[in-house]
């Protein structure tokens, strides 16, 4: 981190390879279109790359990241929106497993499931769950991401899960 | 306050993320005879094993992993930005550029990076991390005859450099070697002098 800091390109090369999964995962969540989804990160990079030296607290690098690539990715929405093109239906096709065709079947399709509904809801929910539930922050960074108090995380929180839990009642077994 | 008040609450009156909170417990007296709360456990379990397939599912999907290209283009124009900080003069009797337009001069980041391959080739195992560079203007005391005539012209350094030394070892001992071998290093590859070598231990780390 101090020497990407210090403009090493290696270093800064290393610190995109550890992050990149993660945050493309978020941004595609966030955007829904693996298309918008690299632009964003690209100019996340960028504009991380030339922000760097004036990150002070380096514990805080990850929020701060997020913090780029979630205003980016508001940006793209933002934009889709003013062009009223309707938002691409990219719900995520999961994987084949290892297990029978009918267990892979249903498994499928509550995967799908959960990944409609995880794209219905509203953006701000969207960002509080998905940072915290799969990309693993804490309501303290979650909230330095998205510039919003812990308190509002926690509620958000809540609601998403609210929100998902019942839409996931008919997989219960 | 107000946001705590948007939290959804059950039936009972009980938070959403009170439940949440209480999930990995076994169900409290309340819970076990509350038909709201009990409900409200199955789904939230229902949930927490749907998002754990799907953070597996992620980890296998090729879908969801960024493209080499994309990493490529982004370290491309971080390259194309380099820092490249201030240009330093390889002579101190002459300017940056001569008479005739020949660049005799190196860049603050060119330096940081000799130094810091330095560092990280030690036998140490030795982690380089901030480095700064400044250029120490000549002492007139410091006669061609006292420095050696070749080190008279050499531009002169000060170097300050933040590492991570392997825990468990002499910090003093390998900090003087480290001086030693930056000292070496920048005269041997640059033919610069680093006059003051300060050598901050920042942190510690065991070796793997």
């Amino acid at each position: 981190m101090a020497r990407a800091q210090d403009g090493d390109p290696a270093a800064f090369e290393a610190l995109v390879r550890h992050h990149q999964t993660r945050l493309f995962r978020f941004v595609v969540r966030m955007t829904r279109d693996r298309g918008d989804a690299e632009d964003v990160i690209q100019d996340t990079w960028v504009s991380v790359w030339r922000r760097l030296p004036t990150l002070t607290d380096r514990d805080a690098f990850q929020p701060w990241l997020y913090q780029i690539g979630h205003r980016q990715a508001l940006a793209v929405l933002r934009a889709r929106s003013r062009r009223d093109t309707p938002t691409p239906d990219t719900a995520l096709e999961p994987p084949t497993s290892e297990a029978g065709p009918q267990q892979r079947s249903e498994d499928h399709a509550r995967q799908r499931s959960l990944d409609t509904l995880v794209a219905e809801l509203p953006v701000d929910l969207r960002a509080c769950w998905v940072l915290t539930e799969v990309n693993g922050l804490t309501y303290p960074e979650t909230a330095q991401a998205l510039g919003v108090p812990v308190s509002t995380v926690r509620g958000r929180i809540a609601r998403a899960r609210h929100q998902l839990a019942e839409g996931m009642d008919p997989w219960r077994p | 306050m107000a946001s705590l008040d948007d939290t959804p609450r059950l039936l009972c009156g009980r938070p959403v993320d009170q439940v949440w909170a209480d999930l990995d417990d076994p169900p409290t007296a309340h819970e076990l005879g509350c038909p709201y709360c009990q409900a409200a456990r199955h789904s939230l379990d229902n949930l927490t094993a749907a998002t754990q397939a799907m953070k597996l599912a992620e980890d296998a999907d090729p879908d969801l992993q960024p493209s080499e290209s994309l990493t490529a283009s982004i370290v491309t124009i971080a390259r194309a930005e380099v820092r490249r900080g201030r240009r330093i003069p390889l002579d101190h009797h002459t300017s940056v550029h001569t008479t005739t337009g020949a660049d005799l001069s190196i860049s603050e980041q060119a330096i940081a990076t000799v130094v810091r391959d330095l560092i990280d080739t030690s036998r140490y195992g030795a982690e380089a991390r901030r480095c700064r560079i400044d250029v120490d203007l000549p002492n007139p005391e410091d006669s061609p005859q006292r420095l050696g005539k070749e080190d008279a012209a050499a531009t002169r350094l000060q170097v300050q450099l933040s590492v991570s030394l392997p825990a468990g070892q002499p910090l003093h001992l390998a900090a003087n070697d480290l001086r030693a071998r930056i000292a070496d290093g920048v005269t041997n590859k640059l033919g610069l002098i680093a006059i003051r070598i300060d050598i901050i231990v920042e942190d510690l780390h065991d070796l793997t």
